[in-house]
């Protein structure tokens, strides 16, 4: 049972074997496989680590920038809606204008046609009054008295318009 | 009943067992076999049987860390080998039919052997580098011997450990007709604890294998026993069946918490053979 | 009494005695392990663990009274 022999310095020979084999076959390159895992974990971590110091930078740009949009934007606004104001007023004036410069050119012209109208109706009147005294003063006077007369009325009908 | 009886042959004059070296010649093979098999397509990501070994070699490494510190690196494969002979050997037994290597004192033993000369050979190796790290390589003949003579007794001394706390304490003249007694009394003690521990180590293992194999091959062994059309063996089998079952499960965990603890007594050893000399 | 008798006798009072020891010891480890995990259920990975390499520990002191006894008993012709 205990029986302690030869056996005891093969089976350390047969260790030693092991030892060097596992040695070639799995520690090498399980401790390389280790190594180069830890490498690239620290690699992946530190370009991650540049990545979000970049993109916090970005952000705060982003973030600046959507702010002077922002104001920007504002800005516009407020000046598109003076810009309105302003040229709504101006409209306003100018059809005020217009419509003043209409009323007074079309009054004028009414006076104008007005008095054309009256002058012609005048001579007319003139024309007709001398034909109808011609007519009524035919039998009555002659040349000279009919000028006077004719004259005095039209100093008259002047006086009167 | 192969538990405690070898197949003993004498090969060239030399009586060896030839089972125990069969059955550990087959599982050398296949250890080696498996990890060629998974060092042949190591990755990044550890998959099969890659992720078993690293996982191993994780749990060992950190429990050398603890125990040693920052070059504990240098002494995972030896443990690490130990620790997968032990245990593939364990678990071989649970196998009916098989019989595990470990189960012969002589295995166990080489294992001893190999773990206590391991620990000695660090130990004299890390005293040498402590002294050339203190006093530089030595240059010259006369230097390198006088190098070589320092660090063997910068090794040696801690046979007699305790003596140099003892002598402080002690006061008089029973200082000094004490310290040969100490020292020769210190010396045999911590010579009788080196050789404690191959003999523990050996033992424990080989115990502990050989009685749960050999309670498994008597309960299986009890099966062809009740072998018969009765009514006794209808009850009897599947008890003698339930019973081997759970000392198999019982020996699944035993065999991986001897291989455990050879590894890690081995390390424990190590260490403290490494840790004195600072 | 013969002397194979008393080898066997002596092989059976060195296993029984050295497994009550171990059952005492066993007992009392796994009782204190059970009352440190009770009071503190965060360590009881690390506590498992400790108690299982200190069973095994004190199991090997079994296991030599184990292999005395039978090599008390390869003596028995």
């Amino acid at each position: 049972m205990l029986e302690i022999g030869y056996t005891t310095i093969v089976q350390v020979f047969n260790f030693c074997i092991l030892f060097f084999f596992l040695n070639i076959f799995l520690y090498k390159p399980l401790t390389s496989a280790i190594k180069e895992r830890e490498g690239q974990i620290k690699n992946t971590l530190d370009e991650a680590e540049g990545l979000n110091i970049q993109a916090q930078s970005l952000k705060e740009d982003y973030e600046e920038k959507l702010k002077e949009l922002k104001k920007e934007a504002q800005n516009l606004i407020k000046k598109a809606a003076e810009d309105g104001e302003k040229v709504k007023s101006e409209i306003i004036n100018e059809a005020k204008k217009e419509a003043k410069y209409l009323t007074e050119s079309a009054q004028s012209a009414l006076k104008l046609q007005e008095r054309e109208i009256f002058q012609k109706l005048k001579s007319q009147v003139a024309v007709l009054a001398v034909a109808m005294a011609e007519k009524i003063l035919n039998e009555n006077l002659n040349l000279k008295t009919h000028q006077e007369l004719v004259e005095n009325i039209l100093k008259r009908a002047n006086k009167e318009c | 009943m192969h538990a405690i009886e070898f197949y003993t042959k004498e090969i060239l004059g030399f009586k060896l067992h030839l089972d125990t070296l069969l059955y550990s010649w087959g599982l050398i093979l296949f250890l080696i076999f498996l990890s060629w098999l998974a060092s042949k397509k190591f990755k990044i990501i550890p998959l099969g049987f890659q992720g078993v070994f690293e996982i191993i070699y994780d749990y060992l490494n950190n429990l050398a860390e603890g125990m040693i510190g920052k070059d504990s690196k240098e002494y995972i494969p030896l443990v690490m080998t130990i620790f997968l002979f032990v245990l593939v050997s364990n678990w071989l037994g649970l196998i009916p039919g098989f019989i595990p290597p470990t189960r012969d004192i002589n295995t166990t033993l080489a294992l001893a052997i190999v773990s206590f000369l391991s620990f000695n050979y660090f130990g004299i190796k890390s005293s040498y580098l402590i002294l050339a790290h203190h006093q530089g390589k030595p240059k010259g003949l006369k230097n390198f011997l006088i190098f070589i003579i320092k660090g063997f007794w910068k090794w040696f001394s801690h046979f007699f450990q305790p003596t140099p706390a003892l002598w402080n304490s002690l006061e008089g003249v029973l200082k000094y007709l004490m310290v040969p007694f100490l020292c020769l009394l210190f010396f045999i003690l911590n010579i009788i604890e080196e050789f404690a521990r191959v003999i523990s180590l050996s033992i424990r293992l080989m115990g502990n294998i050989m009685g749960e194999h050999l309670a498994v091959s008597i309960l299986l062994g009890l099966l062809f026993m009740v072998a018969k059309l009765d009514f006794v063996s209808a009850v009897t089998t599947p008890i003698i069946w339930a019973s081997s079952a759970f000392v198999m499960i019982i020996g699944a965990l035993t065999g991986f918490i001897q291989a455990l603890i050879f590894a890690v007594l081995t390390l424990s050893y190590i260490a403290h053979a490494v840790a004195e000399e600072h | 009494m013969e002397a194979s008798v008393m080898a066997l006798i002596s092989a059976a009072i060195a296993i029984g005695l050295g497994t009550i020891g171990t059952g005492l010891g066993q007992g009392n480890a796994i009782s204190k392990a059970m009352e440190a995990i009770g009071r503190n259920p965060e360590a009881s990975s690390t506590i498992r663990t400790t108690l299982l390499i200190g069973l095994a520990f004190i199991e090997s002191l079994c296991i030599y009274a184990l292999v005395i006894s039978f090599m008390i008993m390869g003596h028995v012709k």
